[in-house]
């Protein structure tokens, strides 16, 4: 009897895949996580604007975000702006990056629950080495 | 709008629809659902990780700022006069009242004992509580402190009832924090002996006034033992009484409580003197050199200290080295300094079960090697120090610890050292 076989392993693996696709887990960076020469880079990140850009020698290394999230409501920590944008310079250096491009910050007061958060705060940019021309 | 059957056949093409397809179809959704949550919580991080076992951060202050610093050479300490609040709790006390009306007696001599520290006072209060309820069928505290003035132990029985509002207590976290204070340049500490509430603060000659009220001592004896000390702390600027700095300090301790009254309650005085340096230590650098900016501070691999897991030592001399980051951007200071990098001293500290055992102060270099040897077969623990030279002059930064730092208003009873475990060496045989 055909009660079509596929259909449940089907919708399993559309749903993980669903569940996967919306998993965008942002890990958090601990300053000590750093070595010495990413921190040093740490410090020295600079925000490129475009008219910097387009006059110097940059390589894009891809987009990096930072978190900064409530994790807790009993703790009352809310999410800042500089926290995620810290993060953000924590995680571009860790990748090899020494700049990044302007970033955005959208502030969100919906569940995440990729990131288990009640509140979030996510700063995107790109990640940027300079590189010496040639 | 779809029927469920219409809906299955988009799913399934050719699959013959069936009345258990709406069950078939909610059982897929369970399964599904489940699969959604297993996924996700594979990326959720639910557990907590532990702190990286070497550095420290911080990018909050609990210090006292320069500004306010400035001002102050001379430091009038009043401790508190007040009754400290008492919380026991636990049923494991495990005393006869006979046991405890020796400890009773072992309270008042470690009261008058020949050091003078009184500290035995504090043991004396700390278990008041303890005693009160069971001491009650031995004559209870009143028939000590009578038995004493019988006995013409006057004394004993003034340290008795001092100890019970609170007197001593207070008079020696106060003397702590005055002894911490002879050792800073350019400042000085004295301990006003008469209570605050009979003088006025323009009569005082000091440029700042230092509340120090022991607020609450709490024990829990059972088989999570607990001892909490609470200290308020309020700094008023002299002769207005503009107040400088506030605080409420919690110490805790969690070693065990068992055989508390043994060896005239050593127990007891042990938790009390470790909570009283540590507060006062506290107290004394959050108001007069502790500088909090950004930075990481961490252990380096030497060739004699090598694992930090494990932290075996290969020898009683081990080379010790650390790395150091400011990481600037000190947003949370009033006004951030400006450190020199290559102008930074160290202070070192290697203790046993929380003693010290080695110390060097203002070493120059991140790297230094133990002079003297160490005892074999020993569990120590080490950390250093930033001094920063300022304009102001000499301030401290916090000990590296293991953990990411609590509040600075939160005193573990030992500082969260660096492990290290020195060689077991072979005795020689003769």
């Amino acid at each position: 009897m055909s009660r079509c076989p596929g259909a449940r392993a089907l919708s399993l693996l559309l749903a993980a895949a669903l569940a996967l696709s919306g998993c965008t887990y942002i890990d958090t960076v601990n300053h000590y996580d750093l070595d010495h020469d990413q921190l040093e880079r740490y410090k020295a990140i600079e925000i490129v604007g475009a008219e910097q850009r387009a006059n110097g020698h940059y390589r894009s290394l891809g987009e990096i975000r930072g978190l900064s999230c409530l994790r807790n409501l009993n703790a009352q920590q809310y999410p800042r702006e500089e926290d995620a944008m810290d993060q953000l310079r924590l995680r571009a250096s860790r990748a090899g990056a020494t700049a990044i491009s302007p970033p955005i910050c959208q502030r969100s007061t919906e569940m995440d629950w990729a990131n288990n958060c009640w509140q979030t705060i996510i700063c995107a940019a790109e990640i940027l080495v300079e590189e010496t021309p040639p | 709008m779809q029927t469920p059957s219409q809906n299955q056949g988009i799913l399934c093409p050719g699959c013959v629809p069936s009345g258990k397809a709406i069950t078939r179809l909610r059982q897929a959704l369970v399964l599904a659902m489940t699969a959604c949550l297993l996924a996700l919580s594979g990326c959720q991080p639910l557990i907590v990780k532990p702190a990286h076992p070497s550095t420290m951060y911080r990018d909050f202050s609990s210090h006292m700022s320069e500004e306010k610093r400035a001002a102050i050479t001379r430091v009038a300490i009043a401790p508190g006069d007040t009754g400290i609040a008492f919380i026991a709790s636990g049923s494991q006390y495990g005393k006869t009242g006979d046991e405890v009306a020796e400890g009773v007696a072992a309270g008042v001599d470690a009261a008058l004992s020949p050091d003078g520290s009184g500290e035995g006072a504090i043991v004396y209060i700390l278990m008041l509580p303890i005693i009160l309820p069971v001491a009650a069928t031995v004559g209870g505290v009143a028939g000590a402190v009578e038995a004493e003035q019988r006995e013409n132990k006057k004394e004993a029985a003034d340290a008795l009832i001092a100890s019970a509002n609170g007197q001593v207590a207070n008079v020696l976290l106060a003397e702590e924090i005055q002894k911490h204070l002879s050792e800073l340049d350019g400042v000085t500490g004295e301990i006003l002996r008469t209570p605050a509430a009979d003088t006025t603060l323009s009569e005082i000659d000091a440029d700042a006034l230092l509340n120090i009220r022991i607020l609450e001592i709490s024990a829990e004896v059972n088989e999570h033992s607990r001892l909490g000390v609470s200290v308020e702390v309020e700094l008023l600027r002299l002769p207005g009484g503009e107040p400088l700095y506030h605080e409420v300090y919690g110490s805790y301790d969690t070693r065990s409580m068992q055989s508390w009254t043994a060896n005239n309650g050593e127990a007891w005085r042990e938790h009390l003197r470790l909570a009283k340096i540590r507060i006062g230590e506290r107290i004394f650098q959050n108001l007069f050199v502790l500088l909090e900016v950004r930075h990481v501070l961490k252990p380096v691999a030497t060739e004699s200290y090598a694992d930090f897991k494990q932290a075996k030592l290969n020898t009683l001399t081990p080379e010790l080295a650390w790395d150091f980051t400011l990481l600037g951007d000190d947003r949370h200071l009033a006004s951030p300094p400006e450190i020199d990098e290559d102008d930074i001293a160290w202070d070192l500290q290697i203790l046993a079960d929380g003693q010290q055992l080695y110390r060097r102060t203002s070493l120059a270099g991140q790297r230094h090697q133990v002079e003297e040897p160490l005892g074999s077969c020993q569990k120590l623990t080490w950390s250093v120090r930033p001094r920063y030279r300022l304009p102001q002059g000499e301030r401290v930064g916090e000990w590296m610890t293991v953990a990411a730092a609590d509040r600075g208003d939160t005193v573990p009873p030992r500082a969260d050292f660096h492990l290290m475990r020195t060689p077991c060496l072979k005795k020689k045989s003769s």
